[in-house]
């Protein structure tokens, strides 16, 4: 919706061939039920006769959706989709704008390599769902890839309430960095744990707990220098060559809504907007076909960071997920460079 | 029954007249009506009511993903894979039965509930069945709406023929024997045991295979949909509403319910859960015995 408003009072629309197209959003609320998504997605392409799609939030429900926009030939941009085996089932129609799973601590990875050259070992525990699974996965590629060593690669039911033997094991291999975890409880159980046990790195790099501001609540100081991936962050500073600043972004969406600052949800579905609004504009067309060829010329510098498609599969293979760290009961985005607000503390000290 | 027949060829028309979206939309209206008969044939005529329904569901839906994953290559419409769903939710539904059938009332229902949980907790902990990110399929079937369609309604007759067959016989009063009074039923010779596990059987099956139509259709299965606590609910809800126990009840009650649903999605937007919501209270209050219910009366008195 602040997409709508972005194009429609401030770009004053798009401009295609000498004519002004204005954004109409047309959407409906899925119930998160994929029965639902079936016939309302049909709605908005027989009915609403709508021109180009975006993806419900969640890797199942973009299935669905993806399979209904296939059978009509339209385009999709997927936004709260980050499965990437979405792409692997013969779609051309999907075109990604977050980072895909396997690439979530791909940068942590590459801020070690940066901050400490002689950073060697790298322990990687992981809950056991897919999606951490995936994101551990790729984090290991990665690791090996650049001449780092996995001492530890383990994982822990999704349901722990004790990491305690997971962690014994990791303290016995003397890692510099301990990387991983799943969900918002066993994020926090992990470091708790990490104290108690004496279990030391110099960076410790936690998925989706970390973002919760409930994750410095939880844990106080422990959680200064903790480290975690995130799509996007209010506090990113991004060089931006298309589209509003960041900025901008934060402030008309908090005008918007009530004075809420907005999630990275929020602000890729405002991404994914733009995205397909600079790939109008460079086919000067509104004929699919011609649009789906223009993603594949286009690379963007946006407020919420570099976007460019791999063409064969439209996978999203120029965004990278920002390093978040607590600093002083602060978050800040501490990487990449280009986004950086402030320099990562490194190396933690021990506990 | 004339403008039954018409109304019938009318809406299998649907397909063939062209619109993708007025298909799918009666699609979720068959599912409602089959889902509606499923959960009729169990809890509408022994008044079990069972929480957890929609594990016949997902159960075929899983069972159905499996197939069509395992033997797509042999080329056959995919939505025959289906019954192989419906069978599996039976087979789970005859092992589960005897035990679970034993307990009564609100126990039971909390029990169901429970079962229903704890197998998709088990799914989406099992990796051979895409754990907790799903099963796509979109590589191995065709989006086919027309199929599926043609599937709903070949399942929703035979839904319609098996209660027909279940309400006029003797299997029939002795599962309303059961409803009325179990222990007085068994004290005249109804094989309770025997009656209760035969119509859960059935109820499942029907679930199964629709589970299974569906999970082709949306080209992805996870546990979150396809175990949802409030399919279950919906499905309740249109067999109250149509009348519980009778023939037309969840034809009626599906019809209203889906069509009520997606209006209000449609048309109402942000309000639609709350709208929804106090349609339904009224619906419980005033129409306690459903629409046939009250369409009875009327004939009564009128006659």
């Amino acid at each position: 919706m602040a997409w709508q408003y972005y194009v429609n009072n401030v770009t004053n629309g798009i401009m295609v061939n000498g004519t002004r197209y204005y954004v109409q959003l047309v959407y409906y609320d899925d119930q998160s039920s994929n029965t639902q998504v079936t016939a309302l997605y049909e709605r908005l392409i027989t009915q609403d006769k709508v021109d180009f799609l975006f993806t419900p939030y969640s890797s199942g429900l973009g299935f669905t959706a993806a399979t209904v926009a296939a059978s009509h030939g339209k385009l999709i941009v997927a936004t709260g989709v980050a499965s990437d085996t979405i792409w692997k089932q013969g779609y051309t129609n999907v075109i990604g704008t977050i980072t895909p799973a396997s690439k979530y601590l791909v940068s942590t990875i590459d801020l070690l390599k940066t901050y400490d050259p002689t950073a060697k070992n790298i322990a990687i525990v992981y809950s056991d769902d897919i999606f951490s699974a995936m994101c551990a996965a790729g984090a290991k590629n990665y690791s090996l890839q650049n001449g780092f060593n996995v001492v530890y690669y383990g994982k822990y039911p999704s349901t722990a309430t004790d990491l305690s033997s997971v962690l014994t094991s990791v303290k016995a291999t003397n890692p510099d960095a301990i990387i991983g975890g799943g969900h918002f409880a066993d994020g926090v159980l992990l470091i708790k744990q990490a104290k108690q046990l004496n279990v030391n790195a110099k960076l410790f790099s936690i998925l989706v707990a970390t973002d919760e501001p409930a994750f410095y609540q939880s844990l106080g100081s422990d959680a200064n220098y903790i480290m975690g991936p995130s799509q996007w962050e209010p506090d990113v500073n991004y060089p931006v060559s298309y589209g509003p600043s960041n900025q901008w972004f934060v402030s008309t969406y908090m005008k918007m809504f009530n004075n809420e600052t907005p999630t990275y949800h929020s602000a890729e579905g405002f991404a994914a907007g733009l995205y397909l609004q600079a790939a109008i504009e460079k086919a000067q067309s509104l004929d699919t076909a011609k649009v789906r060829a223009a993603f594949n010329t286009l690379s963007l510098n946006t407020f919420f960071g570099p976007l460019q498609i791999d063409p064969a599969t439209g996978i999203q293979v120029a965004h990278q997920m920002v390093i978040i760290q607590w600093q002083n009961g602060v978050k800040r985005t501490v990487w990449p460079p280009s986004a950086a607000v402030a320099n990562p503390l490194y190396p933690k000290p021990p506990w | 029954m004339l403008t039954l027949i018409g109304f019938e060829a009318l809406a299998i028309a649907i397909p063939f007249m062209g619109s993708s979206s007025a298909t799918s939309l009666f699609m979720s209206v068959l599912e409602y009506m089959v889902l509606a008969y499923s959960i009729n044939l169990l809890t509408g005529f022994t008044g079990y009511v069972d929480f957890g329904h929609v594990v016949f569901f997902g159960i075929g839906a899983y069972a159905t993903a499996v197939m069509v994953q395992s033997f797509h290559a042999l080329g056959v419409n995919p939505y025959v894979f289906s019954i192989a769903g419906g069978l599996m939710a039976s087979l789970f539904a005859l092992i589960l039965g005897a035990p679970i059938l034993k307990i009564r009332g609100a126990y039971f229902a909390i029990a169901t509930l429970g079962v229903s949980e704890a197998v998709s907790v088990i799914i989406s902990n099992t990796p051979a069945l895409g754990g907790s990110y799903g099963m796509p399929l979109a590589a191995y079937v065709k989006y086919d709406l027309t199929s599926a369609y043609l599937s709903m309604w070949i399942l929703l007759l035979a839904a319609m023929a098996v209660t027909l067959y279940v309400a006029n016989s003797k299997f029939g009063y002795g599962l309303r024997a059961i409803r009325e009074d179990e222990d007085a039923a068994e004290v005249m010779g109804v094989n309770t045991r025997l009656y209760k596990v035969a119509a859960y059987v059935l109820s499942a099956f029907f679930a199964g295979v629709a589970g299974g139509i569906f999970g082709i259709v949306t080209a992805y299965i996870d546990t979150g949909g396809y175990f949802s606590v409030s399919k279950t609910v919906e499905m309740l809800v249109a067999m109250m509403l149509g009348g519980y126990g009778t023939l037309l009840g969840p034809l009626i009650g599906g019809f209203v319910l889906s069509l009520l649903e997606y209006t209000t999605v449609v048309y109402i937007a942000n309000l639609h859960l709350l709208v929804f919501g106090v349609i339904l209270i009224l619906l419980v209050l005033f129409l306690p015995e459903g629409i046939v219910g009250v369409l009875r009366r009327r004939t009564r008195l009128v006659g």
